[in-house]
């Protein structure tokens, strides 16, 4: 029997039992409907997310920073002595084990260059911004925050990616005052802020336009000696007591300084900062290194230039090892790492203790941005005294005893780089939270804070509900194709009885029923997509609605970067998924069809005959 | 003259449970071309089975049958169906048309089923419906037509194929005596003109004396010859 002739059969039984035929119809139609509305509306919300609602963050969510655990942390230990410090950064081999992690794109240390006196004074207009730490990233992990290529290229800018939290100028306002008392006990337990601590010294946030920032081109001047504190405090008493000092008295400290410098170095250039060029190609706005990224490629230079600017300027005076350490402080080097340590080791241990969650360890002093005199804001406090000269890298053996000043300018090249960060850059946001039970695993501590929580939980959502609504589909689909394709067969049997004493042979009998299920699934398909896409407008119209409440009821209270979501992103329809969901519907009524068919081509002729 | 049908030895048993059932108990028979044959006996005699097996719509247990010098009992599922749609011809007692075809369309299945053209089978069809006289009913569905308008439909697509045998299981047994009537002069006329033998279950004396040959069956077997 010609095939045609069979598909012809079944537009015939189609025509005049159509009641029988929609129980298989209608259900697909409604899958299908649902199918395309629900995938289209789950890619749509994914969509929102990534492109319009978060921006860069959703970006973000493919980075996990790793940072040194600080829970062992002592602030006494860390003044006290150097060395007894746990010492748990991370370094290259850190790196190693982590990009051995499955679904891990890139691990790359964040190492902070020793230099110090990082400023700009061009950037924003009479104000000086001033970079506590420079950090170093790599390319892969610059793409979270831009989408400039971060590398450095001789000859042009230099590509930084700034740090919303450096974008502040700090000054001094004693009022009409001189003179300043303090009740020392915030001080010492740390109860207080940073801005009950020391009232005069004011810190505020510039205000800058992200779009016009990005591009811009300034100057950074890096080194150049510490900005000598204008002012003495005296803790003898119950209270602080804080004197700013005299135009004389500066003077004289100003002049002891530089005649203390010239004994070894030209204090010109040893006052002098060297100068680059740097152009803005991204800002972070919410990490928690708190630091601003040059590329990879450039930390040796600059460190080389940085080192290699003290060495020249040199007079000639062999420095005494005694004066090292003390009256002069640099970074140190043991033969392995170049440390920012004794005073020198500010840096380091702001960073920490800014980023630190635990919130009782601000008892640090006050923000690194402003320089002073010996680097810790308290001054001689903590006993810290001696001209800081930038570049100075004060050889020491392993009892951390001063051995001399070194002389080689690759001497940072050479070192070994730790760092309190490692950015883990993942290939798929997906995987995130797999891979950080895997870094867990691996035996580093890494915890999801709650905003990243929060897009997590909608995404996984949006999965499982697209996983949901796929296996039930499968089944559903499955099912309906076998429930009625068996119920119609079982009530066809004198039917297909007639057929066989007619003489149609089996073969045709399956291929009867196989294209009868086929055409009413086909029927039920195409009314459904079309009805699909069309109602897709509709659920789109009360899909950004509920989205734009979500965001606002939810997302705006973790994220404070929460644009509108323009309507038209929920009229998109996900045509991959409409393709998905039509193989997997034709395979599955094709097998459950020819299942179900093959009893039908088994029912005997006998059953024209009997007479029941 | 060859033989149309013979029937060797024929037996047939079936498992009613644990029970062994013998429908059909070495039933032997021939009938030569040209002739037709009523099947007469009462209900449980097996001769809706000696029909069954006859027009190779259920296998049998023992035995032969031979249609036309041919023997259907080791022939393929393709072969066989092949041959019915070829040769034999088939009315039911339970008339049994395709609710979903027309008369014309019912006619043309077997046309169809063999691979004819449509346009040949449709045709066809209406000449035999005009034959049956029906013409006007064509385009009708079965249930439009009344039940002896069904079974003259029924008989014309018996016909279709012109096959060389009918099998007609009591294809009276729904209808009143006036249809009846018209529909075994409708058959034995078309048969006879076309050189078909007829072979007909039935309960009904006077329908049996109009055939050429008549055999009784009693509990699975031949009464008399």
């Amino acid at each position: 029997m010609k095939l045609k002739d069979i598909l012809l059969i079944n537009i015939k039984k189609l025509k005049t039992k159509t009641k029988k035929a929609l129980f298989l119809i209608i259900p697909i139609f409604v899958l299908i409907t649902l199918s395309v509305i629900l995938s289209s509306q789950i890619t749509n919300i994914q969509a929102a997310m990534t492109n319009s609602v978060f921006g860069t963050i959703s970006q973000k969510f493919t980075l996990i920073e790793v940072k040194t655990e600080t829970t062992e942390f002592n602030p006494s230990q860390m003044f006290n002595s150097t060395s007894s410090v746990e010492d748990n950064r991370f370094s290259a081999l850190d790196e190693t084990t982590l990009s051995t992690i499955e679904g891990v794109k890139s691990v790359s240390l964040q190492t902070t260059l020793p230099v110090k006196n990082a400023k700009t004074t061009d950037l924003f207009t009479d104000k000086t911004v001033s970079f506590s730490s420079l950090s170093t990233l790599d390319t892969t992990s610059a793409e979270i925050y831009t989408t400039s290529d971060f590398t450095y290229t001789e000859g042009e800018a230099i590509p930084i990616i700034l740090n919303a939290s450096a974008l502040t100028y700090s000054y001094e306002d004693w009022g009409d005052k001189t003179e300043i008392a303090m009740d020392t006990s915030s001080i010492v337990r740390g109860q207080g802020g940073a801005a009950q601590r020391l009232s005069f010294l004011k810190t505020e946030a510039i205000t800058y336009d992200k779009d016009s920032l990005i591009g811009t081109t300034f100057t950074m001047q890096v080194g150049g000696l510490d900005t000598i504190q204008d002012y003495t405090m005296d803790r003898s008493s119950g209270t602080m007591v804080i004197k700013k000092l005299t135009d004389e008295e500066m003077a004289t400290k100003v002049s002891d300084r530089k005649t203390a410098i010239s004994t070894y170095w030209n204090y010109d250039q040893v006052s002098t900062p060297i100068t680059y060029t740097f152009v803005v190609v991204g800002i972070v706005d919410d990490n928690t290194a708190n630091t601003t990224y040059v590329p990879q490629n450039f930390a040796d230079i600059l460190v080389t230039d940085y080192i290699s600017h003290e060495i020249s300027a040199r007079n000639g005076t062999e420095i005494p090892t005694t004066v090292l350490n003390s009256t002069f402080t640099g970074v140190t080097y043991d033969g392995v790492e170049i440390k920012t340590s004794s005073s020198g080791m500010i840096g380091q241990m702001a960073r920490r203790m800014d980023s630190s969650s635990s919130g009782n360890m601000n008892n640090g002093g006050i923000p690194s941005e402003r320089p002073t005199e010996g680097g810790l804001g308290f001054g001689g406090e903590f006993g810290s005294t001696g001209y800081y000269i930038p570049g100075l890298v004060i050889q020491v053996d392993s009892s951390n005893n001063v051995t001399g000043a070194v002389s080689d300018s690759n001497v940072y090249t050479t070192s070994t780089k730790y760092g309190d960060y490692l950015d883990v850059v993942i290939d798929n946001v997906v995987n995130r939270t797999a891979i950080i039970e895997a870094i867990n695993d691996a035996g580093y501590a890494y915890q999801d804070t709650d905003d990243v929580a929060v897009f997590d939980k909608l995404q996984s959502t949006l999965n499982t509900v697209s996983s949901i609504f796929m296996i039930s589909f499968i089944v559903l689909v499955s099912a309906l194709v076998a429930f009625t394709m068996s119920k119609f067969i079982s009530e066809s049997i004198r039917e297909i009885g007639i057929f066989r004493a007619i003489g149609m042979r089996k073969n045709s009998v399956l291929a009867m029923f196989i294209s009868q299920s086929l055409l009413y699934v086909l029927i039920g398909y195409v009314a459904g997509i079309g009805l699909g896409i069309a109602l897709n407008f509709v659920a789109g119209y009360f899909v950004s609605g509920w989205f734009n409440t979500f965001l606002i009821e939810t997302v705006a209270k973790t994220f404070n970067v929460v644009n509108t979501v323009d309507k038209s992103i929920f009229f998109g329809i996900n045509f991959t998924s409409i393709g998905i969901y039509t193989a997997l519907l034709i395979g599955i009524s094709s097998i459950i069809a020819v299942i179900t068919s093959l009893s039908a081509s088994k029912v005997s002729p006998v059953e024209a005959i009997k007479n029941e | 003259m060859g033989n149309i049908l013979e029937v060797k030895k024929l037996t047939k048993k079936y498992e009613d449970g644990d029970i062994e059932v013998t429908a059909l108990d070495n039933v032997s028979f021939s009938l030569p071309e040209g002739f037709d044959l009523a099947i007469l006996g009462p209900s449980g005699s097996g001769k809706t089975t000696l029909l069954q097996l006859a027009g190779g719509l259920d296998t049998m247990t023992l035995g032969d049958v031979i249609i036309s010098g041919q023997s259907i009992k080791n022939m393929s599922d393709g072969e066989i169906s092949d041959f019915r749609n070829q040769t034999m011809g088939f009315i039911f007692q339970m008339i049994n048309l395709h609710d979903f075809f027309t008369a014309k369309e019912n006619i043309m299945l077997p046309m169809l089923v063999a691979g004819v053209n449509r346009e040949e089978a449709e045709e066809k069809a209406l000449k035999l419906l005009e034959k049956v006289g029906l013409s006007p009913r064509a385009n009708h569905l079965p249930k439009q037509l009344s039940g002896g308008e069904q079974q003259r439909v029924a008989v014309a697509r018996a016909l279709a194929n012109d096959p060389k045998i009918i099998f007609a299981d009591e294809p009276t047994g729904k209808l009143d005596k006036a249809n009846s009537k018209l529909v075994i002069d409708i058959l034995e006329n078309l048969s006879h003109e076309n050189g078909m033998s007829v072979i007909m279950i039935t309960h009904d004396e006077n329908i049996a004396k109009r055939f050429s040959r008549v055999i009784k069956l009693e509990n699975g077997s031949v009464k008399n010859n």
